[in-house]
């Protein structure tokens, strides 16, 4: 026995350990092909008057949670701050109109971007065409008489001009949907108790950039928003957690399925522990009206589908809104557990850890606080 | 001429032979430790609700690909333990390697399957599934394995061929 156990020992338990090793390395398996980038840049208004702000959005998909770069060209005028919300500022009166290339990169060497032309509202192009064609216009006709006779009938209305092609047509401005007021029982929430004091927030745009300053860096390239009484609701999208809040690395972060661990620690965490799914879903709303929660929770069916039904870009009339000193901003955490005994049981709303937990779990409450 | 009433020592007749309870130590050994290793490991994991409500259905698996060779390593080990002197049966060295390494890759395979399981699946009735697939291999070596084990624990051959 004593001799035979440690040949068992050297020969056998070697060949187990390197097996598992293997299958749970993600190295061991073939790489995941990774989507391309697909970069969304949105003016809050297009045409906009000259000498006015323009912020421009931009939201990426398929960022696996990595790390984003943006920039940002333009043929006139500059552009203020970096990162996926940016003001564009109009420094020749005279410009009808500029053109603004967004472009995207992740760490993984992806990249994407976006070519649109921004158009004032001034028309002053058009003034100096109407004018121009008013000079060469031919003069009025004089009736036979040459003058004699009655008055001339009035001139004819003057021709319409036709908005010049470069211009680009009005967008429709999309119908934001309303969040569920008040809103659904959350698991936690805390609110943003120095929000929006800061010297720099002027307006509900400046919250929505805040905001989207501090998600974008931390993988939630994708949101929504909804209207709410008195402010805006900015939805993330359902993210798979650890039971602590961190979240999961890609491609499990954003899937709705239990995917098999990725890393070796999860995996031996999933080889001598129960394993159940731990999903969330954060609403920051932004408002002046006090509000309580709704009796029930949503269901995990309803909280994905948040992201589907919003906006993806909060509307210019909701952005330019002032702020005024009773506004405050709240996150509301909606956290699901869906057992993993089978796929047929159905999520349901826990309780889970408190909401300033849960954000700077997420890396947010840094960028929040 | 050696016979089993002048019992010799099998390791100086013949050096391509070893003795077979010498054999039978060895896979007993290998057979307890290999089988501990997976029955602690389910055990944890049956208390850990690592297999949620689906606990019976891994040990319905499990059970039957080890308790077999178990209980028959255990009765030959039980009878002998009633005979008295060493006994002068030897089996070729190569069969006791080839029945030891065909011993070794089942429970290196066993060991393996409920290993991999969290690896590929992270619900627990795709885990159940793969282990009832998992029988399309084990099986087959299940059945090899046992009928080496069978000649090795139920031999009574010597070194003259009585």
């Amino acid at each position: 026995m004593s001799s035979l156990l440690p040949r068992f020992l050297r020969h056998l338990l070697p060949a187990a350990f390197l097996c598992a090793v293997t299958l749970a390395h993600p190295q061991a398996r073939p790489a995941e092909k990774l989507p391309a980038l697909v970069l969304h840049c949105v003016p809050s208004q297009n045409p906009a008057p000259s000498g006015s702000d323009v912020r421009i959005l931009a939201t990426v998909e398929n960022t696996a949670g990595r790390g984003l770069s943006f920039s940002y060209l333009v043929t006139s005028g500059k552009i203020l701050g970096t990162g996926s919300s940016v003001l564009f500022q109009w420094t020749d009166d005279e410009q009808a109109q500029v053109q603004i290339t967004c472009r995207v990169h992740d760490d993984l060497g992806r990249s994407a971007q976006q070519v649109f032309t921004l158009s004032s509202s001034d028309n002053k192009g058009d003034t100096r065409g109407v004018q121009h064609k008013k000079k060469a216009a031919p003069p009025p006709l004089e009736g036979p008489s040459g003058g004699s006779g009655p008055p001339p009938p009035p001139p004819p209305p003057p021709p319409t001009i036709a908005p010049p092609e470069t211009v680009a047509p009005q967008p429709q401005k999309p119908a934001i949907a309303a969040f569920p007021w008040p809103p659904p029982q959350a698991s936690s929430r805390v609110l943003l108790a120095a929000w929006p004091l800061g010297p720099q927030m002027s307006t509900f745009g400046d919250i929505d950039s805040r905001l989207s300053a501090a998600l974008q860096p931390k993988g939630y390239a994708e949101r929504s928003y909804y209207s709410v009484p008195g402010g805006f609701a900015l939805v993330t999208r359902l993210e798979q957690i650890y039971s602590d809040g961190r979240p999961m690395p890609p491609p499990a972060r954003f899937s709705a399925q239990l995917l098999p661990p990725s890393r070796f620690l999860d995996y031996i965490h999933a080889l001598f522990t129960a394993a159940p799914g731990y999903y969330r879903v954060i609403v920051f709303i932004a408002t002046d009206q006090p509000f309580t929660e709704a009796g029930t929770g949503p269901s995990q069916g309803q909280a994905d589908n948040w992201i589907h039904n919003g906006v993806d870009i909060l509307p210019p009339d909701i952005a330019g809104r002032p702020l005024t000193s009773s506004v405050r901003c709240a996150a509301l955490i909606y956290e699901f557990r869906q057992s993993n005994a089978s796929s047929t049981e159905k999520a349901e709303l826990i309780p889970g850890i408190d909401a300033v937990l849960n954000l700077s779990n997420a890396g947010l409450w840094q960028a929040l606080k | 001429m050696a016979t089993a009433s002048q019992p010799v020592n099998p390791r100086s007749a013949d050096p391509q032979s070893i003795a077979l309870e010498t054999v039978q130590y060895r896979l007993a050994i290998l057979w307890f430790v290999g089988s501990a290793l997976v029955f602690v490991l389910v055990i944890y994991q049956s208390l850990a609700g690592v297999y949620a409500d689906r606990v019976q259905d891994v040990w319905k698996w499990l059970l039957p690909t080890l308790m077999p060779t178990l209980t028959m390593i255990v009765t030959v080990a039980a009878a002998n333990a009633f005979k008295s002197g060493a006994s002068a049966i030897i089996v070729r060295k190569t069969f006791y390697r080839i029945a030891f390494g065909l011993s070794a890759c089942y429970l290196g395979l066993i060991l393996f399957v409920l290993l991999s399981l969290p690896a590929f699946h992270r619900m627990v009735s795709d885990q159940i599934e793969s282990l009832h697939t998992s029988n399309l291999w084990i099986g087959p070596l299940q059945g090899i394995v046992a009928s080496a084990l069978g000649v090795l624990f139920a031999s009574k051959k010597t070194p003259s061929g009585e």
